[in-house]
């Protein structure tokens, strides 16, 4: 569609404040009608090293840091807040207390300045900006973060899940690991460049059930591994393979089934490099472009929730302040989505 | 491994994302061959290791279906080195071309018997499509066990259910309500859990899917 087009309508002109606040990162950013990202910044709670994140701590952080970074990023954008057609946040999922603290920002500017509040998935949300940034129409979409493990399909108004896991993520996976080791968290780059160090493939439960994924398992195997003194070095190496392995499996079988020409993956393990280079392989045998968001944007952001924000307000969603709420357990698949069509 | 027979590669039937299936001649036999193919993005060790697994568990389940009463292709010979099934060629027509034709609504109640057969065995077939069954004579076949497992759980069980009705509804929609009561019913009848796994399954359809809170 051509900017002269997008202006008839007026949604170019549109303008949505986006506020991210489900785990590690607070973020703010303002993107518009048509998907320009005029502003995108944002914080991240740093645990110390061998220990979790902390809900409290981490809402602490938020708190702290949310009035410079809303400030930010209308500054950056060159707008002010009368300027802006909706104010969206991430409703969930995520822990409690840090969605609380994002949600009490969007709803006390959507109440002063009388804007709409559109709430957001925060999953859909790294889908979505996926599909802005890559240009992607109907991608099949590995999802790699934290908080989620699946790969989906975009059909009939939903992302419909193709397969995911059963268990704990491969976030989870990867930072417990790394915890256990003694090292900070998010653990992800930490695994990766120990990973480069190992050459020895040990035995570690290979378990895809359908099209679902286990890694519980294999947690407990590679923890075991390191408890009976193997070089840690290995046991990255080992975890990435046989991790990244069981992903690309049901990737490929995506493909195959779908015949769609792309392959998409967004979330935090998605800056591996390791798992882009199994993945484009994964593409190229099945006759298939992989979708690579730019790494800035392929952790969690505030112009994944500003983006979705616009496309649900364009479609006609928004809710009153005084009954938003944060949803901490949300299936991504149980939301109706009217810009995807069959 | 050498094969102790020299096989005779004769067409290539279907390249999938997980195995090539070849039509081949054996002991002066046509048959089909099945072979999982190395992935170059994988470990190698990893990937002999995960081929050999699947290939053992794919023969043996397909015998398995077979003490469970549902018709599966014999197995001839297996190298799980090589991650090659040599098994029975099964010479008939797909379920898919019988229903798209009309005439043969009435196997899908065979379908369904051979469903609840299988959960009975504690066997998930894993991709019951209407291409993996084949009318031969008058036995239907179930074809296909590349992605199948053992599990009795109903979540799992109900996911065949899943694929077999989203089959139906996406590529033979025209057919009606009754073709999915024939299937259930089969269902039912074969075996004494499906009310559970029914009770799964509309979980799964009302969200999308359903995993527990």
């Amino acid at each position: 569609m051509s900017s002269a087009e997008m202006d008839g309508d007026g949604s170019a002109m549109m303008a949505c404040l986006g506020i991210e606040s489900t785990a590690h990162t607070f973020g703010a950013s303002v993107v518009t009608g048509d998907g320009k990202i005029l502003s995108d910044v944002r914080s991240t709670y740093r645990p110390p090293p061998g220990s979790g994140i902390h809900p409290r701590e981490a809402s602490r952080h938020h708190a702290a840091k949310a009035p410079e970074l809303v400030a930010s990023a209308l500054r950056s954008a060159s707008l002010h807040m009368d300027d802006v057609d909706c104010v969206a946040y991430s409703a969930g999922p995520g822990l409690g207390p840090a969605l609380r603290v994002g949600a009490v920002v969007a709803r006390a500017l959507a109440a002063y300045y009388s804007k709409p509040l559109v709430p957001v998935h925060h999953a859909i949300g790294h889908l979505e900006l996926g599909r802005l940034l890559t240009g992607a129409s109907r991608p099949v979409s590995l999802l790699v973060s934290g908080g989620h493990t699946m790969i989906l399909l975009p059909r009939r108004s939903r992302w419909r899940v193709f397969g995911e896991t059963l268990d704990v993520t491969v976030g989870q996976l990867l930072d417990q690991l790394g915890r256990y080791m003694g090292l900070p968290s998010p653990a992800g780059p930490e695994i990766e460049s120990l990973a480069g160090g190992g050459s020895r493939l040990l035995d570690l439960p290979y378990v895809i059930r359908g099209n679902d994924l286990s890694f519980s398992g294999m947690l407990t195997a590679a923890k075991r591994y390191i408890a009976s003194g193997a070089r840690r070095e290995d046991v990255a190496f080992s975890v990435q393979e046989t991790a990244f392995a069981m992903l690309c499996e049901v990737s490929e079988r995506a493909l195959a089934f779908s015949g769609s020409g792309e392959l998409m993956v967004v979330g935090g393990v998605a800056a591996n490099s390791r798992l882009r280079a199994m993945l484009e392989s994964v593409a190229r045998r099945q006759g298939a472009r992989l979708e690579l968001v730019p790494p800035r944007y392929s952790g969690d952001c505030g112009a994944q929730i500003a983006w979705t924000g616009m496309l649900h307000y364009s479609h006609g969603l928004s809710v009153d302040p005084r009954a938003s709420r944060v949803i901490q357990r949300w299936r991504l698949d149980e939301v109706t989505l009217p810009w995807i069509d069959r | 491994m050498d094969r102790p027979i020299e096989i005779k590669e004769l067409r290539m039937i279907a390249r999938g994302a997980e195995a090539d299936i070849l039509e081949a001649e054996w002991m002066g036999v046509r048959v089909i061959l099945k072979r999982r193919l190395p992935k170059e993005y994988l470990n190698p060790a990893l990937d002999a290791r995960v081929r050999y697994h699947r290939t053992v568990r794919e023969a043996e389940i397909l015998h398995e279906a077979k003490l469970s009463g549902v018709p599966t292709p014999l197995v001839y010979f297996v190298d799980p080195v090589n991650a090659e099934i040599i098994m029975e060629m099964i010479q008939g027509f797909r379920l898919k071309e019988l229903l798209e034709s009309g005439r043969r609504v009435d196997l899908l109640g065979v379908v369904g018997q051979h469903l609840g057969r299988l959960h009975s065995g504690g066997i998930v077939h894993g991709d019951p499509t209407t291409s993996n069954f084949i009318l031969s004579g008058k036995v239907l076949y179930a074809i296909d066990f590349g992605l199948s497992f053992r599990s009795r759980a109903p979540q799992d069980l109900a996911s065949d259910l899943h694929v077999i009705k989203e089959a139906l509804e996406s590529y033979h929609s025209d057919l009606s309500e009754e073709a999915v009561q024939l299937l259930m019913s089969g269902y039912s009848g074969a075996f004494d859990g499906s009310s559970e796994v029914i009770r799964w399954l509309r979980r799964l359809e009302s969200s999308g899917r359903y995993r527990g809170a």
